[in-house]
């Protein structure tokens, strides 16, 4: 825990991490908006923060002209600004930030479920088993987790479960790769030979003697496969297959920015902004842990 | 100080070398002022248990420091010929870029402990071997193969064309570290750093070794520093010995004086620790304790806290230099004292049985 | 060593056949697809049912689908361009890809190990620190986000480069995308290299190399870099698969007319014969790249030639 707290890109990454979170959780609740509340009459806003717009920015202008008062708006604040249909962005960003952050965890506990329990059978039996097991692997892992995951979206339709389902099937790969390694190597520590020896069942083993000793490496490769999850789900929203609208995901934000990059630059930038600094983050922590936690792996 | 009459001169001194590492846990002196003199032609041992600053002493001299190394004191001066004059210059002022012109693989060569991962594993012995041979000596491709045949020959190698061919992986541990020896010789060097080259070998294929040791040195004049905490390989090589314990020398002197007349606590401790087939004595013997952490400086010898004949004033001061003979020499507050103290009588025993043996 | 080659190739093509398999099963699953032919004409019907033989069993169709793939007989597409072959897609757009994507991955692999190599011989200084600080962040953040903000500022606001590809100027139009596809490899690669470099320096067969007296040039290259590359080319695999996925997005945002845009334009037409083929070639390029890899492994590390290549 020490070694973690001592590297400051972690602590920057974990507090990064924790105020996205926060943000995500309450922040439409204090904006005062929700995210499907489409109105024309406020379409394409830029940015509007009470406060800084004193300091000139985010003061709801274009080159001068103030457009919440050309809308007839004044009174309105949209802190991140509108889209095309007079969303407000920031609630949006939130939510948006909710659903990627829900994939993150989804994905980290398939990874963790299926990933490890695979990984620990196919080491631990070794063996015809784990032959069959790893060549299963192998062939999967020989299709591109892109072509996986759009096929299935498109065959299922788009939305949460197509990709949850898309990424049950390739995700976990690298993390049964790291728990068979460590449970092979483990398997023939003496601890666990003297349990067997004792007469110890194997899930009782498993789980006893050779699964603890796989947490800290589990752990850090979990916090490193969130970052791809998330990436994914962004991949597919702004290919336009992932999240339908209008419900909202850093990824079609971005999309819907993107298609009005030219003229409204913001709605492009904040999403992108956030994501980055959400992967980034996710890194970070990853590092962090595994600096902390796996010593013989330590890197910058 | 003389070794005696047919002593060549001095190739290198070593005064007051103080060496520190810098560490996540404070500075530690690994070496706090240490005096050695290495001459031509002689095998100096340099012994002492782990942690005693033996290997980075020696390591020095090569030139071979970690990041967090610094040589806090003291100076290393080398003779040698250069431009048909003999002159004498402290190495350890030299940047790197003039050792690795000047002192590397021409006049200073070094034998590791490991094997097996003194060798790049993805190169061929070829290479390995004759690279060095190539730039200074100034051989072509085929002369140099040539002379590594020659010298995997020399070093026991019974098939050298193959084992050029091949890569270390392929090669035991024993011929692996002929290997490393062939490399160290290659190209003629003055000086011999074997920094405890036999202890990752089995015993049988130490021993060869060792005698290749000897035999090279003997044909090629080298002067060798052989670092080791094994006494056993000492007594076979040795022609004088320095005993270290905690980052200083506690008695130096030829194997004679050390293993028939010791003087320090220390060394004592360390021969009764070497188990012994001969005499009826069932007891196995240790120095109770541990060496002391470097991290600080400590007050008076270093030795004190373990050693069952210390005197007060060891915990105090550092011990001064007492000349015993023409060739002993021992840091012990203990030779002060009037009335001499004997070493232990299990030793003195063994010593005994030793010189009886011995005739 | 042979049997390291054998065992790799019968992998790859073991994997290739399975792929073909499970695509086909994938295509009468799908919705819409012409498998289950609600949407087409009578004509389109018939012409299916020629070159897929509908009517036969489905083991055969399987069989026969197989032989179309292998030969590169990919049907048709039906939505994007009707009856248009979908192999003359491929010919157009299939090289402009592998251009693009080979630019940016040795671009991206060469800077990085050269950064990686500096990062290494100045450890902890600030070139060091500088460098992990950009591999970290070009690590992390996806190709595409790289590649939006490279669009506005460097073509939209400073005008410097075309917005879009233009096959009339296809250099200058291919920097920025190139750019920002060479980003994660030059990170990752910079980031392997730096720490692989700094523990074989440690090493001490450099150390007896830096004793030898050879000229540190060579101590570097020679001795170190080998052995610091290797676990480089483990990492390849994954990092060009991130490569082929970011370079579909990329495609889009630039308009490129390569594969990775026709991939995303079929899937959103719902033209399943384009989709399932291009799947296919996906899938086929990386598995090739894969086995290119395992067999460079092989070439490098001699002692994965002698022992048979077992599990790394």
């Amino acid at each position: 825990m020490t070694q973690f707290r001592r590297n400051k890109g972690a602590v920057t990454g974990a507090i990064a991490f924790l105020l996205i979170i926060l943000l995500a959780l309450f922040g439409p609740i204090v904006s005062g908006h929700s995210y499907d509340e489409v109105a024309l009459t406020v379409q394409n806003l830029p940015p509007r923060i009470p406060g800084l717009e004193k300091l000139g920015i985010f003061d709801g202008t274009v080159q001068g002209i103030d457009m919440y008062e050309l809308k007839g708006v004044s009174d309105k604040y949209f802190w991140f600004g509108t889209d095309t249909l007079g969303r407000d962005l920031f609630t949006r960003l939130c939510y948006g930030i909710r659903i990627s952050l829900l994939i993150a965890a989804i994905s980290a506990f398939l990874d963790l479920v299926i990933g490890t329990t695979y990984g620990l059978i196919s080491g631990y039996y070794g063996g015809k088993t784990d032959l069959i097991m790893q060549r299963i692997v192998e062939i999967i892992n020989g299709i591109p987790m892109m072509v996986i995951v759009s096929l299935l979206v498109v065959a299922m339709s788009p939305g949460l479960l197509s990709i949850i389902v898309a990424m049950s099937i390739s995700g976990w790969l690298g993390m049964s790769r790291l728990v068979r390694a460590n449970t092979l190597r483990l398997k023939e520590s003496e601890h666990v030979q003297a349990s067997r020896v004792l007469g110890t069942g194997t899930l009782t083993i498993l789980f006893r003697e050779i699964f603890p000793n796989l947490l800290s490496s589990v752990i850090v490769m979990t916090m490193m496969t969130m970052p791809s999850a998330i990436f994914m789900e962004s991949f597919l929203s702004f290919v336009g297959l992932g999240i339908p609208a209008p419900q909202a995901s850093l990824g079609s934000l971005i999309s819907d920015g993107y298609a009005h990059m030219l003229t409204y630059p913001y709605q492009m930038i904040v999403p992108s902004v956030f994501f980055a600094v959400l992967m980034l983050s996710m890194n970070l922590i990853g590092d962090g842990l595994r600096d902390a936690l796996d010593p013989r792996q330590k890197q910058l | 100080m003389e070794r005696g009459k047919d002593t060549q001169p001095a190739v290198l001194q070593v005064e007051n070398l103080r060496i520190s590492f810098q560490t996540t846990a404070g500075k530690l002196r690994a070496v706090r002022g240490v005096d050695f003199t290495l001459h031509k032609g002689e095998t100096l041992a340099i012994v002492g248990e782990s942690g005693s600053g033996k290997s980075v002493s020696a390591r020095a001299i090569a030139g071979m420091m970690s990041e967090n190394e610094k040589i806090e004191e003291g100076s290393i001066l080398y003779t040698y010929e250069k431009d048909g004059s003999t002159v004498t210059e402290d190495i350890l002022k030299f940047s790197r870029k003039r050792r690795a012109k000047e002192l590397y693989g021409k006049k200073i060569a070094m034998v590791f402990q490991d094997p097996m991962t003194a060798l790049n594993p993805l190169l061929t012995i070829e290479t390995q071997l004759t690279e060095g041979i190539r730039k200074h000596l100034s051989l072509s491709k085929k002369e140099a193969y040539q002379r590594g045949l020659e010298l995997l020959a020399e070093v026991g190698i019974t098939e050298p064309a193959l084992c050029m061919k091949q890569y270390p992986y392929q090669l035991s541990g024993g011929m692996r570290q002929r290997v490393v020896i062939a490399i160290a010789i290659s190209c003629h060097p003055e000086i011999l750093i074997c920094d405890e080259p036999t202890t990752a070998l089995d015993v049988t294929v130490q021993a060869k070794i060792l005698e290749l040791i000897k035999s090279m040195q003997k044909k090629y004049n080298l002067s060798v520093i052989f670092i080791t905490h094994d006494l056993g390989v000492v007594a076979g090589i040795a022609d004088y010995i320095n005993v270290m314990y905690a980052g200083k020398v506690v008695e130096r002197g030829t194997p004679d004086d050390i293993f028939f007349h010791p003087r320090h606590p220390y060394t004592w401790g360390l021969m009764l620790a070497v188990p012994d087939m001969n005499t009826a004595d069932d007891r196995l013997y240790t120095i109770p304790g541990a060496p002391p952490s470097l991290l600080e400086e400590p007050v008076g010898e270093a030795f004190a806290p373990r050693n069952p004949y210390a005197l007060p004033i060891d915990f105090e001061k550092e011990a001064p230099l007492c000349r015993l003979s023409e060739t002993h020499e021992v840091y012990s507050w203990l030779e002060q004292e009037e009335k001499k103290t004997e070493m232990p009588e299990a030793l003195r025993k063994r010593i005994a049985k030793m010189l009886e043996n011995a005739v | 060593m042979f049997r390291y080659v054998l065992k790799r190739i019968e992998l790859a093509v073991v994997t290739v056949l399975l792929v073909i398999v499970i695509l086909f099963f994938l295509m009468h699953l799908m919705p819409g697809s012409p498998f289950n032919g609600d949407r087409l004409t009578a004509e389109q019907q018939a012409l299916l049912e020629e070159s897929y033989g509908l009517d036969k069993p489905i083991l055969v169709q399987a069989g026969i689908y197989v032989k179309n793939m292998l030969t590169g007989d990919f049907g048709v597409s039906y939505a994007i361009q009707q009856n248009y072959p979908v192999a003359k897609f491929l010919e157009v757009r299939f090289p402009v890809t592998i251009r693009i994507s080979l630019q940016a991955f040795v671009l991206g692999l060469v800077l990085g190990i050269l950064l990686g190599i500096a990062a290494a011989l100045k450890h902890n200084s600030a070139v060091d620190t500088g460098a992990s600080l950009l591999s970290m962040i070009g690590s992390a953040i996806p190709s595409y986000v790289f590649a939006l903000g490279l669009v506005y500022f460097l073509a939209y606001k400073a005008g410097w480069f075309p917005l879009t590809y233009d096959a009339k100027a296809p250099f200058l139009s291919s920097v920025l995308p190139t750019v920002a596809l060479s980003i994660m490899p030059m990170s990752m690669a910079a980031r392997h290299t730096r720490n692989e470099m700094i523990e074989v320096m440690n090493s001490e067969y450099m150390a007896l190399a830096e004793l030898k007296g050879i000229s540190r040039f060579r101590v570097i290259v020679v001795h170190g870099l080998k052995n610091a590359l290797i676990p480089l080319i483990t990492a390849m695999g994954p990092m060009i698969l991130t490569l082929i996925t970011g370079s579909t997005v990329v495609e889009q945002i630039f308009s490129i007319p390569g594969i990775g845009s026709l991939f995303i334009n079929a899937i959103n037409a719902k033209d399943f014969n384009v989709v399932i083929s291009l799947a296919f070639i996906f899938s086929v390029l990386y598995i090739g790249i894969m086995l290119v890899i395992d067999l460079l492994y092989g070439v490098i590390d001699p002692r994965i030639r002698v022992a048979g290549g077992e599990k790394r």
